[in-house]
């Protein structure tokens, strides 16, 4: 199935077998993933917390629910996002990529994957495009795995006093 | 809404994590403890017959009775009985000589409505955690809900 595409300017971000592709509006910053301090009774895909602009973000690895967890190594990168929608503006996250991501615009049909693999509660739509397994995230769905509903409804309100 | 003045270093759990120095914590040194010897608690504080649990954490945060703790961290709550946590080492640092910024754990939370860290003391490519004291009062006592008092 043939699907007509708007022009966007994206990202393909390598993760696990596949690539996500990211509007390039939503990503703050691509970097090396520094030192992470990993976070106690974390889930798995949660690999810790790195300094990023003197802000503590955390970092997940979204593609071991696709995938074999992500080592990273030299080629790894930390994509740094903005805060989801409804969140706090201190809310940044990091996904780890296998690699370098690739910008990309897309302007071009892709097409529509319909197959069981194709199918994952985190992505909006997996596509073909031109020949790589692409997937579209989606952010409520990803909203919904990042926050707890009762210790973080609004955004992240906080009661520390800065020092 | 109290000014943190200062924090407390502490090492325990194969970390070392930060957490702030607030009036209702109570430090004990491990010679004013008494050892437990049953149930999930590494330690108690008897005064008056009056008995506090400690609880000393492994790498997993799970309660463990065999640990290298010299100080035990008492946690208060209105109305509740205080909760420990045994530490290897503790220092107080002043709040003035850190940066502390704010952030939001993802996931579910561990213990019901709280994480247990919100912020991180900022170093040079670096940070350290912060607990949060009532979040960590509330997972030691969840321990003691979940495994018993061992009296």
């Amino acid at each position: 199935m043939a699907l007509a595409a708007d022009r966007i300017h994206g990202l393909l971000l390598p993760v696990a077998d596949r690539y996500l592709l990211v509007p390039s509006a939503l990503v703050a910053e691509i970097g090396l993933p520094d030192t992470l301090t990993p976070l106690p009774l974390a889930p798995p895909w949660l690999l810790g917390v790195m300094n990023w602009r003197s802000r503590p973000v955390p970092v997940c690895d979204l593609g071991r629910f696709w995938g074999p967890p992500v080592v990273p190594g030299p080629k790894s990168r930390a994509v740094v996002f903005y805060p989801l929608p409804g969140r706090g503006p201190a809310e940044f996250f990091a996904i780890l990529t296998n690699a370098e991501p690739q910008s990309r615009t897309i302007d071009s049909p892709a097409v529509l994957l319909t197959d069981e693999d194709a199918v994952h509660p985190h992505l909006a739509v997996s596509l073909d495009l031109d020949g790589k397994r692409v997937g579209i995230p989606d952010l409520v769905s990803l909203s919904e795995l990042f926050y707890d509903p009762v210790a973080s409804p609004d955004g992240g309100s906080l009661d520390l006093v800065p020092a | 809404m109290t000014a943190v003045r200062h924090y407390l270093e502490l090492r325990f759990a194969g970390g070392v994590f930060l957490m702030p120095n607030l009036p209702d914590l109570l430090v004990e040194p491990r010679e004013n403890m008494l050892v437990e010897i049953r149930g999930r608690a590494a330690a108690v504080r008897s005064v008056q017959s009056v008995t506090w649990r400690a609880y000393a954490l492994g790498p997993d945060w799970a309660p463990v009775t065999d640990s290298p703790w010299t100080r035990a961290v008492f946690l208060g709550a209105p109305g509740r009985r205080p909760v420990g946590l045994l530490v290897e080492d503790l220092k107080l640092l002043a709040a003035d000589g850190l940066r502390i910024e704010p952030f939001t754990p993802l996931g579910p939370a561990p213990v019901s409505g709280q994480h247990l860290f919100k912020a991180a003391a900022m170093r040079t490519g670096a940070l350290t955690l912060v607990l949060d004291p009532d979040a960590l009062a509330s997972y030691l006592r969840a321990q003691e809900d979940i495994h018993g008092p061992g009296r």
